[in-house]
């Protein structure tokens, strides 16, 4: 079963990625003379940073998590390169056990932008990251088992590497001079952690659950673009 | 085009973004399941046991099974260790002993359901069976559809 959500979910960003190209041919009527770029088409044209507003709302509201997260990206051409970089923490007290955990993840990839001629530089587009985060987590457990017995215990992973791929598409529009706002869906999959003897991990920083074979992710940005040149 | 395709994406991945809770029954995958065949042609072979049993860590004894004619039967494995040991008591005074060694991993699964734990690596140890052939090294939760674990041929 969990194969074949990954099956759909693949199945309709591609569909999605397949009607923009016959929507884009639907529309043309006029002759367009395409040129190729030239080196000079690949020259940076700004650095765009910015931070995840979600991340402070979801630290705000749920008393058990804390993070944040930065990103950067860089033009070249219709290409952005893209950076993450955060860290979250969680600290969840249930019936009858402790969970802590505490890392810190960067992503890096590359996105394909739609709107290459928009005169703002607003950008959709579609993009693909690789994910990597170490972390520490303690699990203190009370079990009171008829069969088996009673037993506390506590277990600790001590930095666990975790690394996955995500699949990412989002909108970047400029507000206000060098003002942005944005967001960004994550579908996340393929998620592989270190050899961990006595605890599997259970929340992985930057990606979530390790219970799921694939996790969707969403953030919200505010950022601000630098120009390097004029285009 | 592209603005109304962009919003479409954004609901989209919204609604499919939603995330949902494990349930909190039978989490741990502690159970096997063994089969009792002839020897000679495969088949199965009822056995009338007295008892099947084992003792857990503080020493006292689990009863699974008493008085019954069985050839399909399913035990519990002790999650808080890395080994257990079952003692089939026959109809004839005579008895067997089955040793289960396997890997026991905690993993936290949410505030409201606690902890579980996770068995992997099942291999047989000392057994008093002439013949036994393991099938799978991962027992199955007590929640899902059993499958054969283990066979034991007399």
């Amino acid at each position: 079963m969990p194969a074949m959500k990954l099956r759909i979910c693949l199945t309709l960003l591609i569909g999605f990625f397949s009607s923009i190209a016959f929507a884009q041919d639907k529309d043309s009527t006029k002759l367009k003379v395409k040129t190729k770029p030239t080196l000079k088409d690949f020259v940076p044209t700004g650095i765009r940073v910015g931070t995840d507003v979600i991340a402070f709302g979801k630290g705000y509201y749920k008393k058990s998590f804390s993070g944040w997260e930065t990103s950067a990206d860089i033009d070249l051409y219709r290409y952005l390169l893209a950076f993450d970089y955060g860290s979250w923490s969680n600290n969840i007290v249930g019936k009858t056990s402790v969970y802590e955990n505490e890392g810190s993840y960067y992503r890096i990839g590359i996105d394909v932008n739609f709107l290459k001629k928009d005169p703002d530089k607003n950008v959709f587009f579609l993009g693909i990251r690789k994910g990597r985060s170490v972390f520490s987590e303690t699990l203190v457990a009370q079990v009171n088992d008829k069969t088996w017995g009673d037993l506390v215990q506590r277990y600790d992973n001590n930095n666990v590497v975790g690394k996955w791929t995500e699949l990412t598409m989002g909108l970047k529009v400029k507000m206000w001079k060098v003002f942005w706002m944005g967001y960004t869906a994550r579908f996340k999959f393929r998620l592989k952690t270190s050899d961990t003897p006595a605890m599997m991990p259970h929340d992985v920083p930057g990606y979530g659950r390790t219970d799921k074979i694939s996790y969707w992710g969403f953030n919200y940005l505010v950022m601000v673009r630098l120009p390097v040149r004029k285009q | 085009m592209i603005r109304k395709i962009a919003w479409f994406s954004f609901f989209m991945t919204m609604s499919v973004s939603c995330l949902d809770e494990p349930d909190c029954f039978a989490l741990n995958n502690n159970i096997v399941q063994i089969s009792f065949k002839n020897l000679s042609d495969g088949t199965a072979n009822a056995i009338q046991f007295q008892s099947i049993d084992t003792r857990n860590k503080e020493n006292t004894t689990v009863l699974v099974y008493t008085n019954q004619n069985l050839s399909v039967v399913s035990l519990p494995l002790d999650y808080l260790t890395n080994q257990t040991v079952y003692t089939f008591r026959h109809s004839d005074s005579l008895e067997d002993k089955l040793t289960f060694k396997y890997l026991s991993k905690a993993q936290f699964v949410s505030d409201s359901c606690g902890q579980r734990f996770v068995l992997s690596g099942l291999s047989i140890g000392e057994t008093t069976f002439d013949s036994v052939r393991l099938l799978s090294n991962i027992p199955f939760r007590a929640s899902t559809t059993a499958t054969t674990t283990l066979e034991i041929y007399r």
